[in-house]
């Protein structure tokens, strides 16, 4: 793994490829589970080459903090990605193909899945960059483009959304919930 | 359901967590490497994505084809913590002086046995910029109560009873296991570290709390598993559960619990940093030539098990 790395430093442009290689060892894999969580596995390779070939073309504009930038080229790409493709990110397709996890119960995955989307896609980017790629409040917002105070009333309302989507969910399963679970039987 | 509730449901939810995918990274690695290495390849400007989007989709197909072939890894999650938890860790990170009043409720062997008379209360002073801290403890129903001050090298212990120097080795192996320098720093290392993870919701005194479980680093005095009761309101510690593996032959086996009663840090202002002292009542009544002994590293000295528990000194 490292041998790209040595011959690398043997040629005119050593420094830049060993930042990016540096970049791309530390942070690939979160942008990775990123694109995982918002589409299927296909689209997800696609969106973590097309991400560090922006960071590649524009390593100096690359912040010291790097993750949120990152992020948001992956945001940027899957938009682009799902207009040209005209492809939509469900969740029942991710769910479907990877193998199930040990973190929950697949049902109740599946129900938060459920309930996930019947949220907005401004409430669900909130909780998922916070509740599943592990962001601070200030690194989401600046994922999303807004000020940190505006991401945490956005946090906040969100939260509560979901709580509320989750009984509603348990009460009155929706249809969504039971396409998902006939995807995943 | 309340809204701790969901923020555990959606975490646990995570399709990715744990999954391994370093099959994945290393050949998009590759493929990416390529083209960043191919001669004339831009090093800025113009896009060029469209190039290697087919062969990244190639590869990534493949990889994707490997990878459900593999076992979920089981490895660590991500950090991943609710706010108030975040909030907490970053707290206990920070400056200032932490200021934790508790009391020890239960001590129970594995077998059951209770091997502690319940109610030590127990206040701390902690300098989370320095070494230095002071613990006061005391049995509840008691007048008398002992202190610990330390400035990270020396210690000193004192009763208030008759200002005696007391030795740490003929104290009550809980108490022991009490001191600062047994347990605060691990938790500390593990919170900054981000080794946690939610263990589930509880509720302390009415208050909902996240039940945070701490990967200490092993070595750390003889506890193996801790858990932190955090509230999700306010990010205020509400309880501490610690296990002892009994690893050692004076480690006390078993579960402590402290109700923590009083939490705060204090900002790191002269005023504050004197609670490190200490106290004037003890100072005038403790004997001038009070020997001081080098403090030792995590856990303090060991010496054979006492046979039960041993009532502090000069306490009733």
């Amino acid at each position: 793994m490292r041998a790209d790395i040595s011959l690398a430093v043997n040629n005119a442009r050593d420094e830049r490829r060993r930042r990016f290689v540096e970049l791309y060892d530390d942070h690939s894999e979160a942008v990775l589970r990123y694109a995982l969580r918002r589409t299927d596995a296909h689209a997800a390779g696609d969106v973590l080459a097309e991400t560090f070939l922006v960071a590649w073309r524009r390593l100096e504009r690359v912040p010291a903090e790097p993750r949120p930038w990152l992020l948001a080229v992956a945001r940027r790409v899957l938009a682009n990605q799902r207009r040209a493709d005209a492809r939509r990110a469900a969740l029942v397709l991710r769910m479907r193909a990877e193998p199930r996890g040990r973190a929950a119960e697949p049902i109740e995955r599946l129900d938060v899945a459920a309930a996930l989307e019947r949220l907005s896609a401004r409430d669900r980017e909130a909780l998922l960059l916070v509740y599943w790629d592990g962001l601070a409040l200030g690194e989401a917002a600046r994922v999303l483009g807004c000020s940190a105070l505006a991401f945490r009333s956005r946090l906040h309302r969100a939260r509560r959304r979901l709580s509320r989507v989750l009984d509603d969910e348990a009460e009155h399963p929706s249809e969504e919930r039971d396409t998902y679970v006939r995807a995943a039987s | 359901m309340s809204e701790p509730q969901a923020e555990l449901r959606l975490i646990a939810a995570d399709p990715v967590a744990g999954r391994d995918l370093s099959s994945e990274l290393e050949r998009a690695r590759r493929r990416v490497l390529v083209e960043v290495d191919r001669p004339g390849a831009p090093a800025s400007g113009r896009r060029r994505g469209r190039r290697i989007l087919p062969s990244a989709i190639a590869v990534t197909a493949a990889a994707v084809v490997l990878a459900a072939l593999l076992p979920s890894s089981g490895g660590e999650r991500p950090r991943v913590l609710p706010a108030p938890v975040e909030a907490f860790a970053d707290e206990l990170s920070g400056e200032g002086l932490l200021h934790l009043v508790t009391r020890t409720t239960a001590a129970i062997d594995r077998h059951g046995r209770r091997t502690q008379v319940p109610g030590e209360h127990v206040e701390l002073w902690y300098d989370l910029d320095g070494p230095r801290w002071r613990l006061r403890s005391s049995r509840v129903g008691s007048p008398d109560y002992a202190e610990w001050v330390s400035d990270g090298r020396t210690l000193e212990v004192v009763s208030s009873a008759q200002g005696l120097r007391l030795r740490p080795d003929r104290l009550d192996p809980a108490m022991r296991l009490q001191l600062p320098p047994s347990w605060l720093p691990g938790m500390r290392s593990a919170l900054a570290a981000g080794k946690v993870r939610i263990a589930g919701l509880a509720t302390v005194r009415g208050q909902s709390a996240y039940r945070v479980a701490l990967d200490l680093v092993p070595g750390d005095g003889n506890v193996t598993d801790t858990e932190v009761f955090v509230a999700s309101d306010d990010s205020a510690m509400l309880r501490i559960d610690r296990w002892s593996a009994h690893l050692s032959p004076d480690s006390l086996p078993g579960m402590s619990r402290a109700e923590v009663l009083s939490y705060d840090v204090l900002p790191d202002i002269p005023v504050h940093r004197s609670l490190l002292d200490l106290s004037p009542a003890l100072r005038r009544t403790s004997r001038e030539d009070r020997p001081r002994f080098m403090a030792p590293t995590s856990p303090l000295p060991t010496r054979p098990p006492p046979t039960r528990a041993a009532p502090l000194e000069g306490s009733t």
